[in-house]
């Protein structure tokens, strides 16, 4: 038997929601089990934000931790338990690299075009239904964005550039840049309304 | 006007500047010093806060799409080690540190490890850490029935396409058990006569044997009849003197067997022979040519 995609979606949702009510009354295992469900999406995020395995780790660590120490505090009607959950990788890699831009000494400068390219819309079964509904709308706009677009939210997004970084790699007047990243980020944020 | 060149430049000056500044503020790549100017901003501008809600709710998106990569397997026990040696915090918050506003102001070092301190246990804080297992225990039971719901409605509505097979069958497993009970009655009846029908002109390899019982029926069987277009059919008659009585048409197999049950009036005269024509579809009302079978009864 098989349930249907969205129920499935709801289900994990709903086992994200539980596992996330009993990490907040102490539950390691629950906290493990989130752990499973969630890890690879963190590592790979934090991998693509820092080029060092160690600092993704680290990432990891301290995601984790974060999940660990304010699951009280998580509030389901603001986000669904992955979207939290990125939303703190994010969060946690950018401290990183701000820590790792003041010890220029152990640099871990990004490295674009070694990093894997900004998806598609293509993406596994199994994998969309541990997505939020946020997700899997702005995945179908970004499908509809063109290569150049897509170029420039990685850039902006994963790469850690800012707009006159990208506008000197790419050779584009900033100005462009801007208006392309803010029409760019206009669709995607369409895509949520 | 826009003096921020692009989130690495000098100062923002207005409105727009400071919504140009969002996108980098919630990447991580706002230029230090610009940051406080925007969060100054923020906590004065809400449609600045709404713009920033917005593009959280993007980034997030558009990091839930990312192709997952699985993590060293000797990271896990690591992580839920140090996770778990921290203390939990107590409730619900508001304001810039709440857990979804983490990409707000950053945190000042790479690690959200803070000073611990050691957990103690008073029964007050027991009966509420009682009562809280025993809420989550009853929101996972709710869950869980919640997804069988789920799985039975589906499992219904399978069930559903199932049960008119099912449905179907026993219909026609109900007029095979009607069609062998009345073969069987006619069979142990008392009265029970049988007639050999022996393959005529035409069809002399068929053969065929008739049970007749007053008000318990007819059953029939015949073999090796002859192929016939879907144009025709077969009717068995019962002959009484020189009258045919139509006894029901006859479904054939491909090897040229069929049988059929049929009832009898319980006043009707044992018959003097059986015989079997080929007619047009639908039977007639008087057996025409040819006869395929024909038996009479020995006394």
């Amino acid at each position: 038997m098989r349930l249907q995609d969205s129920g499935l979606r709801d289900a994990n949702a709903e086992i994200d929601r539980q596992l996330a009510l009993a990490v907040a009354s102490g539950s390691a295992e629950a906290l493990a089990r989130l752990y499973d469900r969630h890890a690879p999406t963190v590592f790979a995020l934090a991998r693509r934000m820092l080029a060092a395995l160690d600092a993704a780790e680290g990432v990891v660590q301290d995601v984790f931790t974060q999940v660990w120490r304010e699951a009280k505090r998580y509030q389901p009607d603001r986000a669904t338990v992955a979207g939290w959950i990125v939303m703190l990788t994010r969060a946690r890699a950018i401290d990183r690299l701000r820590a790792l831009k003041a010890r220029p000494d152990q640099s871990t400068a990004v490295e674009p075009e070694r990093l894997a390219p900004l998806p598609s819309a293509e993406r596994s079964p199994e994998s969309i239904a541990m997505s939020s509904e946020d997700a899997r709308s702005v995945r179908a706009a970004l499908g509809g964005l063109s290569d150049e677009q897509r170029s420039l939210v990685a850039l902006a997004f994963y790469d850690g550039l800012s707009h006159s970084k990208i506008a000197d790699r790419i050779g584009l007047p900033l100005g462009t840049v801007k208006t392309r990243v803010r029409a760019a980020i206009a669709t995607l944020r369409s895509a949520l309304t | 006007m826009t003096s921020s060149t692009g989130h690495g430049g000098t100062n923002l000056t207005d409105h727009d500047d400071f919504r140009d500044a969002l996108a980098g503020y919630v990447t991580g790549v706002l230029d230090e010093r610009l940051v406080d100017e925007l969060e100054a901003h923020l906590a004065t501008c809400a449609d600045c806060r709404a713009e920033l809600g917005d593009l959280r709710r993007v980034v997030a998106g558009v990091d839930l799409t990312m192709d997952s990569v699985a993590p060293p397997g000797r990271l896990k026990a690591r992580v839920l080690a140090a996770a778990t040696s921290q203390a939990q915090a107590s409730g619900p918050v508001t304001g810039a540190d709440a857990p979804l506003g983490p990409i707000g102001p950053p945190a000042s070092g790479p690690s959200p490890a803070r000073p611990t301190r050691p957990r103690t246990w008073t029964a007050s804080g027991l009966a509420l850490a009682a009562s809280l297992m025993l809420a989550v225990a009853a929101s996972i039971y709710a869950w869980s029935l919640r997804v069988q719901i789920a799985a039975l409605r589906q499992m219904a509505t399978e069930s559903s396409e199932q049960a008119a097979t099912l449905r179907d069958e026993l219909a026609s497993a109900r007029r095979d058990w009607v069609r062998l009970s009345r073969t069987m009655d006619v069979l142990r009846a008392p009265d029970v006569l049988r007639v050999d029908l022996k393959g005529q002109v035409g069809a002399p390899q068929a053969t065929g044997r008739a049970y007749w019982s007053r008000g318990r029926g007819i059953v029939f069987a015949a073999d090796r009849l002859p192929v016939i277009d879907a144009t025709r059919v077969f009717q068995l008659w019962t002959i009484k003197g020189t009258t045919a009585t139509s006894a029901g048409l006859l479904s054939v197999d491909g090897n040229g067997s069929g049988a059929m049950a049929v009832p009898v009036p319980a006043d009707a005269e044992p018959p003097d022979a059986f015989g079997v024509t080929i007619e047009p579809a639908g039977g007639s009302a008087a057996p025409t040519l040819p006869i395929v079978l024909m038996g009479q009864q020995s006394r």
